[in-house]
């Protein structure tokens, strides 16, 4: 079990953190081609298991042509950044939090917390608020290769440490608002890239979540069983 | 930021088994690991509190900001400040918000699409600080190269960054608000007083006579207090306004008036208090050169009677002469003006009617006086010019400016700006083509006619626009550069309109700034570093910074270094008013008050304010007379897109007197088309008792049409829209030395939408 939740916990870290890039602004994305290679193949192996099946969302990823860097440059500029008409879709988690749709709320502040208590904060380079979603799926790419670090270690009561962490970060922040954000992609975007990416972030966050809880209960039930 | 194919968790902590496990993978790095050094990490930061001015309006009040986690909390006034005494205003506390705005400006942005106009989306693409100043400079130096300076337009604040980079360049042309604001003041209190005056000594004032005066309707807290003060120790004030503001609610008297006949008001008064030598002769005789002439003073004003003025004004001859009276009676008395109001430039006739107030004034003795208008106090802070000292700077290739400046004499003299005649002139290439504009803390919404500033825009080659919100000027621009807000960048700020002593106020940043905003006075020296690299060098010819100018500026001014003062909030050299110490020394140096106007007859220029009438009266095409004001809790078009103040003021509306709606079939909150000669404009219609008949009043700041603003787009409608620009020639025609573009100078109809 130990080593399985080894390489499980290394693939969804994978996973998260070829989300966090494809949802980063791609200005400064050198290649977009590799993190969706890498989903497909981490999801490939995971697909074992039954919380993660190949989905519809995950063949329109992998099917995504190779975008026009600009074309893609203007759509995530147009969708996150700024635009005319306002940009649909702000891809901080306070905005959705309340009617008002603002900055630096307390999903911020939350998610500040979170990172704090796990030694991080944010980098000097990237220049996004906390609740970026892209920072939120970087933060999970943070808990889950920990996760993976305990188990290699064969330190399971860390490793549920970190796994107790990572439901409580997806459910607080991720499981509720990555749906909303998806939503308003799949009903603003001009182009399918972005609607197939927030559409695979969605349902692999809810893959994810399902298997968390379950992990997170069942081995910690079961702690001889490793 | 670059998705690097990094380890930076894997580092402190991998061992070569995970790293075989998991393979080499690419992170995006938007978390770092805290240094151990740093000892625990805090989960729970206490609040910090920081000093620093805010930037909403130009009065910059001291402010102390409460910040946890690096996030703004609240902020409050700072108590030793001179302008703020420790208030705020709502648009003040408001501010706090402006870093968190959603829909600011994040990153440079590139435009796409190249066609440009209202409506028009520019197609953004984000790129980086270096490609976006790469290409602005780039292309402004072809510009330059192939069509020479002068076709490179500056409308911009001119800060000591801006006019480095502008006189460097070489370009004539410093486009500035000053002719929708404040012209008519600075020019006539220069060449009549020798000075710009700031300040009122309310609470000592007996007498306030307000033409239109409505500051603390206008939230105002650096004049707002001192009034207050004066109204709790009973001096008496006198409205004149067509409409009942805040302010009228606070006087003993409200006085109704024709909009933009204050002038007659205030020539029957001088008429009155010369005819009954009701002045204070002493000091008329000593400190103006009303005994040089007096014949003709007395001979220019004998017919401004008060029936005279009566039969313009629609106010009673009796009131004129009895508020005349008064006036000069029950001094200390004060007639106090700023920005724009009735002699701001709003009028054909404004800078007359400000030349007639600084005359009634000084005949009661009130200017450096006590209870009166006293001159300021202000602090040397050593310019980027005295700091670091620019190689000459090259002659432009003409001395003429796009705006008609050169052609105005004394306006040129000071150093302030028009916005009046540049659509027209870019439009007609008079005197020459412009090709290319710098946007910085201006928006085509503040200009008169601004649609027409569209077309004239749209045919420049490149604009660069530096702002912080998506504005109306951000949508027309080639490259867009963030700046930051007022809480995220360092400077000061000197207490000129209450600079009762020599005070200094910090401005630092309270947070780090958001997203990847830059500070304007950085990016104009990266621009120049880029553009005219010797200009932007110090002695030993390595590049100068903002902060080394700001440290050097600090230290020479006030002997304090930045992180001083911003440790204090505060720098002040307290010291008493001395009552009619300047105008003393002014005397003895030959200097007096110019009641009779030497300079603006040397100029050709009327010496005494003689009747002139407004512009524009009621016609049977368009029979109201327009009335502009400003919300108190707004700051013109830069806070309409705040949501805290739009829940207290969510849009403009068209205030009309009730028996004028009725006579036009208007009912209360019905959407109308108001229009005047130069267009039109859809607004709700509020009906209220407190406005003259023959008058409609809209309120500044709205009708953004930039669809960026999340908030502001679409409320209410653009009072400028219906005010018509102007050429130069109209501007020399009517004799004005000011350049006033006559904001208010406007007749409207209305009409159900």
């Amino acid at each position: 079990m130990t080593l399985e939740m080894l390489k499980v916990s290394g693939l969804r870290s994978h996973i998260y953190t070829s989300l966090a890039i494809l949802m980063a602004n791609p200005a400064n994305i050198a290649e977009l081609e590799k993190p969706i290679e890498t989903i497909s193949n981490a999801m490939n192996e995971l697909s074992e298991l039954p919380f993660f099946r190949p989905t519809e969302c995950l063949g329109f990823l992998l099917k995504e042509e190779k975008e026009d860097k600009l074309k893609l440059m203007v759509e995530y500029t147009r969708l996150f950044v700024t635009a005319h008409p306002k940009a649909p879709c702000p891809p901080y988690e306070s905005v959705y939090e309340s009617e008002d749709r603002l900055l630096m709320r307390n999903s911020t502040l939350n998610v500040l917390d979170f990172y704090r208590k796990f030694g991080l904060s944010l980098s000097d380079t990237f220049k996004e608020p906390p609740d970026h979603i892209a920072t939120e799926l970087e933060f999970m790419h943070f808990l889950t290769f920990k996760e993976a670090e305990a188990w290699r270690d064969n330190d399971k009561p860390k490793a549920l440490q970190f796994l107790r962490a990572e439901a409580d970060f997806t459910l607080n922040h991720l499981s509720p608002w990555v749906p909303v954000l998806q939503k308003c992609v799949e009903n603003h975007s001009e182009i399918s890239f972005y609607r197939s990416t927030t559409c695979f972030l969605r349902e692999f966050v809810e893959m994810d979540t399902s298997f968390i809880k379950w992990a997170a209960k069942n081995l910690a039930d079961n702690s001889d069983s490793t | 930021m670059a998705a690097e194919t990094r380890r930076e968790f894997l580092r402190t902590t991998a061992s070569a088994g995970v790293i075989g496990l998991l393979g080499e993978k690419a992170v995006l790095n938007a978390l770092k690991l805290i240094p151990p050094a740093g000892g625990k990490p805090e989960v729970f930061p206490p609040l910090e509190s920081y000093y620093t001015s805010c930037g909403v309006c130009h009065s910059q009040c001291g402010i102390r900001v409460y910040v946890r986690n690096g996030i703004i909390k609240f902020l409050e006034g700072n108590p030793g400040d001179l302008h703020s005494g420790g208030k705020i205003c709502a648009k003040g506390i408001a501010g706090g918000y402006l870093p968190y705005a959603p829909d600011r400006l994040k990153y440079p942005l590139k435009r796409t699409n190249p066609e440009k106009g209202i409506d028009v989306d520019p197609k953004w693409v984000t790129i980086s600080w270096d490609e976006a100043l790469d290409t602005a400079a780039g292309k402004l130096n072809e510009i330059k190269e192939k069509y020479g300076p002068q076709s490179i337009i500056f409308i911009s604040q001119p800060t000591s960054f801006v006019e480095r980079l502008r006189k460097a360049l070489g370009s004539p042309n410093r486009i500035t608000h000053h002719d929708t604001c404040i012209i008519t003041h600075v020019v006539v209190e220069k060449f009549t007083i020798g000075a710009k005056l700031w300040i009122y000594d309310f609470p000592n004032s007996k007498y306030i006579l307000c033409f239109g005066w409505d500051q603390p309707s206008k939230g105002k807290v650096v004049l707002t207090r001192r009034f207050s003060e004066a109204k709790r120790r009973g001096a008496k004030i006198v409205v004149v306004n067509p409409l009942v503001t805040l302010m009228s609610s606070q006087a003993d008297e409200w006085i109704s008036i024709v909009p933009g006949t204050d002038l007659a008001f205030a020539l029957a008064m001088i008429n009155v208090i010369l005819d009954e030598n009701l002045y204070d002769k002493d000091y008329v005789e000593k400190y103006t050169n009303f005994k040089d002439y007096e014949d003709e003073i007395r001979n220019w004003v004998k017919d401004y009677t008060p029936e005279w003025a009566s039969s313009i004004t629609g106010v009673p001859a009796e009131t004129i002469r009895r508020i005349a009276r008064e006036f000069a009676t029950s001094k200390p008395s004060v007639i106090p003006i700023h920005k724009r109001d009735p002699p701001g430039p709003n009028y054909a006739n404004s800078w007359k009617l400000c030349h007639a107030i600084i005359i009634l004034n000084a005949l009661v003795g009130s200017i450096d006086n006590v209870g009166g208008w006293l001159f300021t106090k202000g602090v040397k802070i050593p310019s980027l010019d005295k700091v670091f000292p620019p190689p000459s700077y090259p002659e432009p290739p003409t001395s003429e400016d796009i705006c008609g400046r050169s052609k105005l004499p004394l306006l040129n003299k000071v150093k302030l700006g028009i916005f009046s005649t540049l659509a027209n002139n870019i439009l007609s290439k008079n005197p020459y083509e412009v090709k290319a504009a710098i946007i910085y803390k201006y928006n085509i919404l503040s200009f008169p006619n601004p649609k027409k500033l569209v077309e004239a825009l749209k045919k420049l080659d490149f604009i660069v626009s530096i702002d912080i919100l998506p504005s109306e000027a951000v949508q027309m621009a080639d490259i867009v550069l963030p700046d930051c807000t007022y809480l995220e960048r360092a400077g000061y700020s000197v207490r000129i309109f209450n600079g009762w002593y020599p005070q200094v106020s910090v401005i630092q940043p309270v947070i780090k700034p958001m997203f990847d905003c830059r500070s304007a006075d950085w990016i104009f020296c990266e621009l120049g570093r880029r553009l005219v690299p010797d200009y932007f060098k110090k002695q030993d010819g390595t590049f100068f910074t903002p902060t080394e100018y700001l440290e050097a500026a600090l230290r020479n001014g006030i002997g304090l270094s930045f992180e001083d003062l911003a440790q204090r909030g505060l720098w002040s050299k307290p010291g008493k008013f001395e009552p009619l110490m300047t105008l003393e020394s002014r005397a003895k140096a030959g200097k007096r008050i110019q009641i009779y106007g030497e300079t603006f007859k040397k100029y050709g220029y009327d010496p005494l304010p003689s009747w002139q009438p407004r512009k524009e009266k009621p016609t049977a095409e368009y029979p109201l007379y327009l009335i502009i004001t400003r919300p108190p809790v707004h700051r013109h078009t830069k806070t309409t897109d705040n949501p805290h103040l739009l829940e207290l003021y969510p849009e403009n509306v068209a205030v009309i007197h009730p028996e004028t709606a009725e006579k036009f079939g208007i009912r209360d909150l019905e959407e109308v088309w108001v229009e005047s000669r130069t267009g039109r404009i859809k607004i709700k219609a509020k009906l209220f008792e407190g406005i003259r008949k023959d008058c409609i009043c809209v309120s500044h700041g709205f009708g953004h049409w930039s669809k960026g603003l999340i908030y502001g787009y679409g409320r209410g409608a653009n009072d400028g829209d219906l005010i018509p620009d102007q050429t130069v020639d109209e501007i020399i025609t009517r004799g004005d030395p000011t350049g006033a573009c006559c904001m208010s100078d406007v007749c409207v109809k209305v009409y159900k939408a």
